[in-house]
């Protein structure tokens, strides 16, 4: 067993990433695991809905783990840079 | 704060049918929420399956309920671990909690959407002590695959203001008790759920049919909580 290794959401916000996040607005369920994940990224609309707030909230490492925690796959993942869907594979 | 942290599996039951009841210990006391979830790392690629925390708040220990039904990445990672593995969990996650002061509280679930409702159940009566109406309806299809039906018959015993049901789509000649649909057995049990605050966790054709069914029998839509399952 190892110790704690990673606490998400607590760094400071970046200047600029090169991942580009898009909700798929009829997978969304309101899990809000992404707004745990990356708050300064994604937040639930009135709707129960994920809204992007900002794209360069968080670190890409924490956009991609906010994509990879949704229940439903409801959020992808674009590398800005080659044009590469990073996430759902 | 959600963190990732590595989880040790110290116990893996099979309780019924598919369902898999496991435990995993952390270094530390593991804080959640009754109802909350968390995302296991079931791939090397981060893929991600999330669980509705089984058990009650408090300790180092947390226990997940798994249906292997549906035999995906989740189904075969849980499958495939034994004791002593480590396993990277994401959390906790989620809003679907109990509020500070509930009203009189209906839960109704389908299948393994009774999951995040045990330790709410067990905090309403044992930590708040609780004292105003608590009903569970559990719908299942088939009374082979239930679990769990002892430890909610004792909670029904000791405290009298909990009532549990369980309605099975497909039971046998046997069954006496509640038959067909949650939705449906809602309706028999009362005329008028005015007062009461509700919490659905299952299918979505369920969420929405005891929504409506709930909405017409006096409910305040902003009283019904669901959690959707996918």
């Amino acid at each position: 067993m190892t110790d704690q290794t990673y606490t998400v959401g607590s760094g400071n916000k970046p200047t600029k990433t090169k991942y580009q996040v898009k909700v798929i607005n009829d997978k969304c369920i309101g899990a809000a695991s992404c707004v745990a994940v990356a708050a300064m990224t994604f937040k639930l609309n009135d709707l129960n809905k994920a809204d992007i707030i900002d794209q360069d909230g968080n670190v890409d490492s924490e956009k991609l783990l906010a994509a990879q925690s949704c229940p439903t796959a409801a959020i992808e993942v674009i590398d800005m840079a080659t044009g590469e869907k990073i996430w759902p594979k | 704060m959600p963190q990732i942290l590595n989880g040790l599996l110290i116990r893996k039951v099979n309780l019924a049918g598919n369902c898999w009841l496991v435990t995993f210990e952390f270094p530390d006391d593991y804080p959640f929420l009754a109802g909350q979830y968390v995302s296991l790392k079931v791939a090397e690629d981060g893929t991600r399956r999330s669980y509705s925390i089984a058990s009650a708040p408090g300790g180092k220990v947390i226990e997940l309920l798994v249906d292997v039904g549906p035999m995906g990445a989740g189904s075969r990672y849980i499958l495939g671990l034994k004791p002593g593995d480590s396993v990277e969990v994401l959390g906790p996650l989620g809003r679907f909690t109990l509020p500070p002061s509930p009203k009189k509280v209906l839960f109704v679930a389908t299948g393994s959407g009774i999951v995040p409702f045990r330790p709410m159940i067990h905090e309403l009566l044992e930590k708040r002590s609780f004292t105003d109406e608590i009903h569970l309806d559990w719908g299942m299809r088939y009374e082979e695959d239930l679990f769990w039906i002892d430890e909610f018959k004792k909670l029904e015993t000791d405290h009298p203001n909990f009532k549990f049901d369980v309605v099975l789509s497909k039971p046998t000649k046997e069954w006496s008790a509640c038959s067909g649909h949650v939705n449906d057995c809602l309706i028999k049990h009362r005329a008028s759920y005015l007062g009461w605050e509700a919490f659905l966790c299952g299918n979505q054709q369920m969420i929405e049919e005891v929504t409506a069914t709930l909405s017409g029998l006096g409910v305040r839509r902003e009283d019904i909580h669901f959690e959707k399952f996918f």
